[in-house]
């Protein structure tokens, strides 16, 4: 899927422009934001095709953040990932419940997360 | 099932009272979260400069090089935090029938491959070998241990290679397998390996691959010939207290 909007969320900024980049020359437009509350705004003002969201971030955590987007009719339905180094069961479960549809942790393999990517975008397409 | 608690969780503590070893495991955790950000962009880059199809052989040779150290440090990243959290008991096991010769020829295969060792593999006598462990943290307590093991076989021929050399269930209700040359002879002791100050790594993997087999109520002996024996209460034998 070419051209769908990836909003890529992470407070370190190598982390944030190494997958920018990989994202980008795969085929992505792709915004960025460097804390919970920017992504969140960015999302109500941008409308992402998907989400992929760090756990630890400042001023509004990365789960937070989720959750503000579930509580909002326009952002309510985008598909999110929660990217992050707390790699836990714990985490995952979470990440589940407060939204996310899908939990990776890092360092993530490109080729899975762009494969995890198409399945959530394909099902938003059809409405699943 | 499989259960990993999260280790970041403070455990309850007085107020004001210091631990220290509680401490040294928060650090050893942070530093696994530490590393792995880091790790990402080291791997992200490797995978940008492979995509470029225009790297010379000698660079793709130290692009493999690179890639190899960085599985090296994320291999050490995820054995901080198992240890972490296993010293703090918050490692959860299910024990469940798992054929162990099986899982040791799987590991033993993919901790050897990277050497072109020939393995002789063969399970001698046949038998039943089936034992009570977790489906999920055995084959990670043998990785850790046979990668010991690799470590201090020194490079020999191909009728020296490792080898599964006993494989039995016991009276006692246990199954037991051993790793060593493959050559007769090698007489498990329950001494361990000399000769320096082990890797980090190494060190971790060995009480990581130790303490987890005993939580499945099993041993371990690293025998100095080398070789490495691994017991497991046999399947249908009374689950480990």
């Amino acid at each position: 899927m070419s051209q769908a909007l990836v909003l890529l969320v992470d407070d370190d900024d190598s982390s944030l422009d190494m997958l920018e980049r990989r994202l980008r020359r795969a085929g992505y437009a792709v915004l960025t934001a460097v804390d919970g509350e920017e992504a969140v705004a960015e999302a109500a003002d941008k409308l992402p095709d998907i989400v992929l969201m760090d756990k630890r971030l400042p001023r509004l955590d990365g789960y937070t953040a989720v959750r503000a987007l579930r509580g909002n009719s326009r952002t309510r339905e985008i598909p999110v990932i929660c990217l992050t180094a707390d790699a836990t069961p714990e985490d995952e479960q979470a990440a589940i419940e407060a939204g996310c549809q899908h939990f990776m942790a890092k360092p993530v393999e490109f080729a899975v997360l762009l494969a995890v990517m198409e399945s959530l975008l394909g099902a938003a397409a059809s409405g699943g | 099932m499989t259960t990993l608690n999260d280790p970041r969780q403070p455990g309850p503590r007085s107020a004001g009272r210091h631990d220290p070893q509680r401490q040294d495991l928060a650090v050893l955790t942070r530093a696994n979260h530490d590393m792995r950000s880091p790790l990402s962009v080291i791997l992200g880059v490797f995978d940008l400069l492979e995509d470029t199809g225009s790297l010379t052989d000698n660079e793709h040779r130290y692009l493999k090089l690179g890639m190899r150290a960085a599985d090296e440090l994320l291999m050490l990243a995820d054995a901080l935090r198992l240890y972490s959290a296993l010293e703090r008991n918050l490692v959860t096991l299910d024990p469940i029938p798992v054929d162990l010769a099986e899982m040791v020829k799987e590991q033993l295969e993919s901790v050897f491959s990277h050497k072109g060792t020939n393995l002789d593999l063969s399970v001698t006598p046949p038998g039943d070998t089936r034992a009570l462990g977790d489906a999920g943290y055995l084959p990670v307590a043998l990785t850790h241990l046979l990668r010991h093991l690799a470590a201090h076989l020194p490079e020999t021929p191909a009728s020296r290679s490792p080898a599964i050399t006993l494989c039995r269930r016991d009276e006692g209700g246990h199954v037991r397998v051993q790793v060593a040359r493959g050559e007769p002879g090698p007489k498990p002791d329950t001494g361990n390996l000399d000769g320096g100050e082990p890797p980090v790594m190494d060190e971790l993997g060995v009480l990581i691959g130790i303490r987890l087999i005993e939580m499945m109520g099993g041993s371990v002996i690293i025998g100095s010939q080398p070789s490495l024996t691994i017991t497991l209460p046999a399947a249908g034998a009374s689950p480990p207290a």
